[in-house]
């Protein structure tokens, strides 16, 4: 047999791990790596692990989760203001007349009352169906007058009068509404007029007080203010 | 049938986690799961190693380096392949860059005389390691013949004794083809062959 013929066999031999040349060097397998440095590579696994944590599970949904919280109360407030508006404009096309005619007033003295004119009838009385956009603003301004006049009363104890249909439509077709000051800060005005002179002022604001708060304990201002 | 006294074997033999599981347990935060592989691997890997660049100290370096890779990159594992031919193909790259700069370094040194990057000529020539006695001398001699084998021819060797690489897992490893990891290891055999015998 020729050399090159058996190297073949031999290769084939050896590749089909019948070599003894496989044998002999399996018998040189006995090295290992240093103890120092099997230490120092086992250190930096276990340090790769616990000085970089792997994050909890729960801790991957924490931002989806936020996000999709932040969305959906987003929408759920959109949708409510949206419904509100739209109630909003239901009833100011179609006022109902339980709620526009306010229960009567308690009947303040007759001096405290301001002579009303009756007021000629506009032609911007009668209420018309305006496009959205341009009377949702007015309905927001007004419930946040009204939230704030709410307020203000909680704080001061006393009752505003409810102010009619009527006395609005007047306000506005007079002039612009004005939101009025709070009762002290009103009282305190009238006091500064008064004191700089100014008598027929101070007197005007009032009459114009008492027709904003009729039934404001003028008596304990007015003992106060002496 | 499975008799009671096999059965009882079959239940006492822990069975073995695939390298790859163990590397995705790793993955995972397991370290324990870690040390099983480094066990598992680390005498190849070292051997591998110190076969190729004859030294125990870069050895020793190059041995640190390929498991640090592992552990810095643990995180992102995703199991591609065998974690064999993950493990030798970063000591190859390894290797080979250990090889660059050797020879960058010897550049300037060499007085005429080629060498090969990788290839470490003994001192004593094998022929000077005829008419070995006994089987220890057989294993000196082996691993001397192994060290005078070009650095190609040496790496699919040790692939194959070390790893019990098939030639394909080779050539993945080594990123040559099939046929050229064959004959890399042709050579390699029929040259230690042919040395053990004393007919170098």
């Amino acid at each position: 047999m020729n050399e090159p013929q058996h190297d073949e066999q031999a290769f084939e031999a050896y590749l089909r791990g019948e070599s003894t040349l496989s044998h002999l060097y399996r018998q040189t397998m006995a090295s290992q790596p240093p103890a120092a440095l099997d230490a120092a590579v086992l250190t930096a696994a276990r340090q790769a692990v616990y000085l970089h944590p792997q994050r909890v599970w729960w801790r991957r949904w924490i931002v989806p989760v936020s996000v999709a919280a932040v969305v959906v109360l987003s929408l759920s407030m959109v949708t409510w203001w949206w419904e509100e508006i739209s109630t909003g404009l239901t009833d100011a096309r179609h006022p109902n007349p339980a709620q526009t005619h306010a229960p009567a007033a308690p009947q303040a003295p007759q001096d405290l009352q301001p002579a009303r004119e009756p007021t000629p009838h506009t032609p911007m009385a009668p209420v018309m169906p305006t496009p959205p956009s341009e009377t949702r603003a007015p309905h927001r301004q007004d419930s946040y007058r009204h939230s704030e006049s709410d307020r203000r009363q909680r704080a001061s104890g006393f009752a505003e009068e409810p102010v009619s249909t009527e006395q609005r439509e007047e306000k506005k077709v007079g002039g612009q509404e004005e939101s009025p000051l709070p009762p002290e800060e009103w009282l305190q005005q009238i006091a500064t007029l008064r004191r700089q002179g100014q008598i027929a002022e101070a007197e005007a604001s009032l009459a114009a007080f008492k027709r904003q708060y009729p039934s404001y304990p003028l008596e304990k201002w007015k003992g106060e203010e002496r | 049938l499975i008799d009671g006294s096999m059965r009882l074997h079959l239940l006492s033999t822990p069975i073995q986690d695939s390298d790859e599981d163990l590397m995705l347990r790793y993955r995972d935060g397991d370290v324990s799961a870690f040390e099983a592989l480094y066990t598992r691997y680390k005498g190849v890997l070292y051997r591998y190693l110190l076969r190729q660049c004859g030294q125990v100290a870069i050895a020793e370096e190059l041995f640190q380096d390929v498991w640090l890779h592992i552990v810095r990159t643990h995180k992102h594992y995703t199991v591609r392949a065998k974690f064999t031919t993950y493990l030798f193909h970063l000591a190859h790259n390894r290797l080979v860059d250990y090889y660059r700069q050797q020879a960058h370094r010897s550049q300037g040194s060499r007085d005429g005389a080629k060498s090969v990057p990788g290839t470490f000529i003994l001192a004593t020539p094998p022929a000077a390691l005829e008419g070995h006695i006994d089987a220890r001398r057989q294993v000196t001699q082996l691993l001397e013949l192994l060290a005078t084998l070009p650095a190609e021819q040496r790496e699919v060797f040790l692939l194959h004794e070390e790893a019990g690489m098939s030639l394909e897992e080779i050539a993945a490893v080594t990123g040559v083809q099939r046929e050229t990891a064959k004959s890399r290891l042709r050579y390699a055999v029929n040259h230690l062959r042919r040395g053990v015998r004393g007919e170098a």
